[in-house]
């Protein structure tokens, strides 16, 4: 009977966290399909951290052979649900189920742009919300000092008062951006891009394209093959792409 | 590449010899490959030491390379069928030869393994797949756990 007993306990399973190395559990993480991250990373701190890291999420997507397509509702200004849509389509399906996802701050106003995954929302007054739904994890970055800068509005939104506003992702430089122009108090046109890794605003030194110098229905641009498009509505289906690169060029 | 009649040595932490075909070992492990075009695997004299790697993982590693080497022509199912038959380890066997597939390298191996450690965990309650893979200590504070079963009850 004790034989028995110390051989099981020799047999006794190991904890895969004390035996492997960081590295080893990351690339089975990243092996994980995103609908499962959320449930996963609450099994242990490691994995929360190792999931939580701002390159896992780049490094998953890269790592999907079929990245999954999700369509993320917003329900009133505080809560989300997403709907699976690559089991929606299947034809076996019997229902999909929403899921509700908790957003990083309640207050939402609508403005929700996605790319790669990450989504930018906004919060007013003042600053937008870099939100990655699949860990639940957000940074924020104000946009204080174009209210300041811009003409006499009291309340600045960049959803109602920007001429042009876009979200997109700079490959070269790993790194997510937003560019808003906006009528300054001085009467010039602004042209802002923000980066979120250095959490700092540039100013672009570069003129609005022509069609778009004025106020526009459609302001809010959309992002495409590295670039982030606007259409202008004079000549029906015109389209002045703004190219994400390390330069910031204006097309 | 080295020749396919030539044999190398290899030495578990037992100080067993293995004596393996080189164009086997070459093919999939990136470290021996690496050891043979640079040289400084001595034929007459030299043994690799796998002092992390006992006889029983080292045997299960050559022979998933040999298989592999002599019949990577097999249509994907059979080489599917005889790869699941050869992960049918306990976790400890299992986790042993995911040490020894990293320590050598061996792409194709590490890759079955993640895929069976993540179907292991896919889809899983959260309390399932802590006893599966035998974390005790999570490490989130009591305070961290009961918000997380809070925020997601259905995880667990």
């Amino acid at each position: 009977m004790t034989m028995k007993q110390s051989s099981m306990e020799k047999k006794k399973l190991k904890s895969i966290n004390d035996l492997f190395p960081p590295e080893l559990i990351r690339a089975i993480l990243l092996r994980i399909p995103i609908k499962h991250l959320v449930c996963v990373r609450c099994v242990s701190k490691l994995w929360n951290t190792l999931i939580s890291d701002p390159n896992f999420a780049k490094s998953h997507l890269d790592h999907s052979l079929a990245p999954s397509h999700r369509c993320l509702f917003l329900q009133g200004n505080s809560h989300a649900s997403s709907v699976d849509l690559d089991a929606l389509l299947q034809d076996d399906n019997d229902g999909v189920d929403a899921i509700a996802i908790s957003l990083p701050f309640k207050m939402i106003n609508l403005l929700m742009i996605s790319v790669l995954g990450f989504v930018l929302l906004h919060c007013e007054p003042q600053f937008f919300i870099l939100w990655n739904p699949l860990t639940d994890s957000s940074k924020r970055v104000s946009y204080s000092h174009m209210v300041n800068a811009a003409t006499s509005y009291e309340h600045f939104s960049v959803r109602r008062e920007a001429l042009l506003y876009g979200f997109g992702y700079d490959g070269s430089q790993d790194d997510y951006v937003v560019i808003v122009a906006y009528k300054g108090k001085d009467g010039e046109n602004h042209f802002d891009l923000c980066c979120f890794r250095s959490n700092s605003w540039v100013n672009l030194d570069a003129a609005l394209p022509k069609l778009l110098d004025r106020d526009n229905l459609k302001s809010k641009g959309l992002f495409c093959n590295g670039a982030i498009h606007w259409s202008t509505h004079e000549y029906g289906f015109h389209i002045a792409p703004i190219q994400v690169s390390p330069y910031y060029e204006a097309a | 590449m080295g020749s396919p009649l030539k044999k190398i040595m290899l030495c578990s932490s037992e100080k067993e010899i293995f004596s393996v075909e080189e164009q086997v070992m070459v093919q999939h492990s990136v470290i021996i490959n690496n050891m043979i075009e640079d040289g400084s695997y001595n034929y007459e004299e030299s043994k690799i030491p796998l002092d992390c790697v006992d006889s029983k993982t080292l045997k299960k590693v050559i022979d998933y390379c040999t298989y592999h080497t002599h019949h990577h022509n097999d249509n994907q199912e059979d080489l599917e069928a005889w790869d699941a038959q050869f992960l049918n380890v306990d976790s400890n066997g299992l986790y042993d030869l995911l040490m020894a597939a990293n320590y050598l390298e061996i792409r194709n191996l590490l890759d079955l393994i993640y895929r069976t450690i993540k179907n292991m965990i896919k889809g899983k309650k959260i309390d399932e797949i802590r006893r599966i893979l035998n974390i005790k200590d999570h490490g989130f504070t009591p305070e961290e756990e009961e918000q997380n079963r809070k925020e997601y009850p259905h995880f667990y």
